[in-house]
């Protein structure tokens, strides 16, 4: 019964983002803000039903990462940001980013990750958890640099603001999951540091954030070039993490 | 020293340091030099640039570089904190800049730290050990396995990590069942016993005696249950965490400062405020 209900709730969330960014885009003034809420509402009942199935939280693997990942730019979306316009461009784009997430799943394989004794552990859970919550807030990032792109000054200073201070919080967020890392990893293996693909990989997004918030005036003068520096950081992430996610045997 | 702190300069080398970087997450796959990163984990940095790291030349010039790369980096933190931040102090949003200040110098810590943590102490990663046998540790210690308890699946016993999380799950492995017997001996003497689990680090004299996993080794018939332990001291692990989650704090406080900090005018200068 209950993944017959995530089904549908998928299908529903889906729908209902899409239409949240349609809305946002085309739809009559004042209308989108509303659109938002059932797209939170329906993005919450599927993880909230996934955590249910798995009988822990969602929190690695593709299909997993994009369920816990919703919630949060669903939420992010309906936070006021600089003017009217500005938002909206905003909400719009960052629902059917969430809309596309969603659709590649109607390709790609929906299943969940085992529930490997180690998820049970509080820095493992913590890890995973911030990891997502860091990754959402940088993709939230991008979005509003990319919806900077094309708007009037006002609103595209304002985005491109908003995405620099979603940026640092993200960092901060990001830090937070790498310690819980540190953690888990020193009391299973012994030492919170290990060389292989994962940990340099970590470590190289760190960098690109940084990268992104130390532009030499003359270029973070220039709003393309400083959207695109601040875009980057969260594609590249979310579109890396699912390219993995999605290779795993 | 101008043109050390300025931020074409932080720019460059980040982006040399992220290409290295990359290249290392490609060279680490387990076709390329994977073995060699492997040999990494298990002791410290410069036992292994003394030792093996040369039988694969690739893996240590990657890391030389990799040092070289950071020690840029470093330059330009110190110098751009000490000509750009301190200076600004005084002026402006005091409390931003101090965080600002504080999240570069912390983060060098952090670094120098890290760095530390690698060629000093004691590591010995993936030590593996079957019941009754008994190694050799600094100090004049010896440690002996006096017997190991698995009640898991034993035809999985062998499997790598990704292969794995699928079948070492929650119910078929519990982590209280399984356990090492460990002793730890001074000249004969006894130190320390005890059962050792996974996620349940003993601490003996400062050293920190984890048990990674468990195995089986595959010449071996009838079947034998052996252990794969961790035995590492650093003095540097306390300050480091400390050092990281005082970061992590000074992060989430820029960010709040700088939210309420309000909107700027133009384009330029967020990306300089927040920058150095």
């Amino acid at each position: 019964m209950t993944p017959l209900l995530l089904n549908y709730s998928y299908h529903a969330c889906l729908l209902a983002t899409l239409a949240a960014g349609a809305l946002a885009w085309f739809g009559p003034a004042g209308w989108w803000r509303w659109a938002g809420w059932p797209v939170l509402a329906l993005a919450m009942a599927q993880a909230v039903l996934a955590a249910f199935i798995l009988n822990r939280p969602p929190l690695a693997g593709a299909y997993e990462s994009a369920v816990m990942l919703l919630p949060w730019i669903s939420a992010l979306a309906l936070i006021p940001c600089g003017g009217p316009e500005a938002h909206r461009r905003l909400a719009g784009v960052t629902w059917w980013a969430g809309a596309a997430l969603m659709a590649l799943f109607l390709v790609a394989s929906n299943r969940f990750y085992p529930d490997w004794y180690m998820y049970k552990y509080i820095w493992t859970r913590l890890f995973f958890t911030l990891r997502l919550a860091s990754m959402s807030i940088f993709f939230y990032a991008s979005m509003a640099a990319m919806a900077s792109l094309g708007a009037l000054p006002e609103a595209r200073t304002a985005l491109l603001r908003w995405s620099r201070n979603f940026l640092l919080v993200g960092t901060a967020v990001f830090l937070a999951g790498e310690f819980s890392g540190f953690t888990w990893r020193m009391q299973w293996m012994g030492d919170y540091w290990c060389w292989n693909a994962n940990f340099l990989e970590s470590t190289l997004f760190f960098l690109l954030v940084t990268a992104a918030a130390h532009l030499p005036p003359a270029w973070a003068a220039k709003p393309r070039l400083r959207a695109a520096a601040q875009a980057t950081p969260g594609l590249l992430m979310v579109a890396l993490f699912m390219t993995h996610m999605l290779m795993e045997p | 020293m101008e043109r050390l702190s300025s931020l074409k300069f932080t720019l460059a080398s980040l982006s040399a340091l992220m290409i290295w970087l990359g290249l290392g997450v490609f060279m680490g796959q387990p076709k390329l030099l994977a073995a060699s990163f492997f040999d990494m984990n298990r002791m410290l940095i410069l036992d292994w640039l003394l030792g093996p790291a040369w039988l694969q030349p690739l893996a240590p010039l990657w890391f030389l570089g990799l040092c070289l790369g950071v020690g840029v980096m470093l330059l330009n933190l110190g110098a751009c904190t000490f000509t750009r931040l301190l200076p600004r102090l005084r002026a402006g949003n005091a409390l931003k800049g101090w965080l600002l200040t504080l999240v570069h110098l912390v983060m060098l810590v952090v670094l120098l730290g890290h760095g530390a943590e690698m060629a000093m102490g004691h590591k010995q990663e993936e030590l593996r050990m079957l019941p009754g046998q008994t190694v050799a540790l600094p100090g004049g210690l010896t440690l002996s396995l006096e017997a190991v308890r698995f009640v898991s699946d034993l035809s999985v016993i062998n499997l790598p990590y990704r292969r794995a999380r699928w079948v070492w799950t929650s119910t078929a492995f519990k982590l209280q069942d399984n356990w090492a017997r460990v002793v730890m001996r001074r000249e004969g003497q006894e130190v320390s016993r005890g059962e050792l689990r996974i996620l349940e680090p003993m601490e003996i004299d400062g050293l920190r005696l984890t048990l990674a996993g468990f195995y089986s080794p595959e010449s071996e018939k009838p079947a034998r249950v052996g252990v794969r332990l961790a035995l590492v001291h650093n003095p540097l692990t306390t300050l480091f965490f400390v050092a990281y989650g005082a970061w992590v704090l000074l992060y989430a406080a820029l960010a709040l400062v700088t939210w309420r900090g309000g909107p700027s005018n133009n384009s330029a200068r967020p990306a300089q405020a927040m920058a150095s």
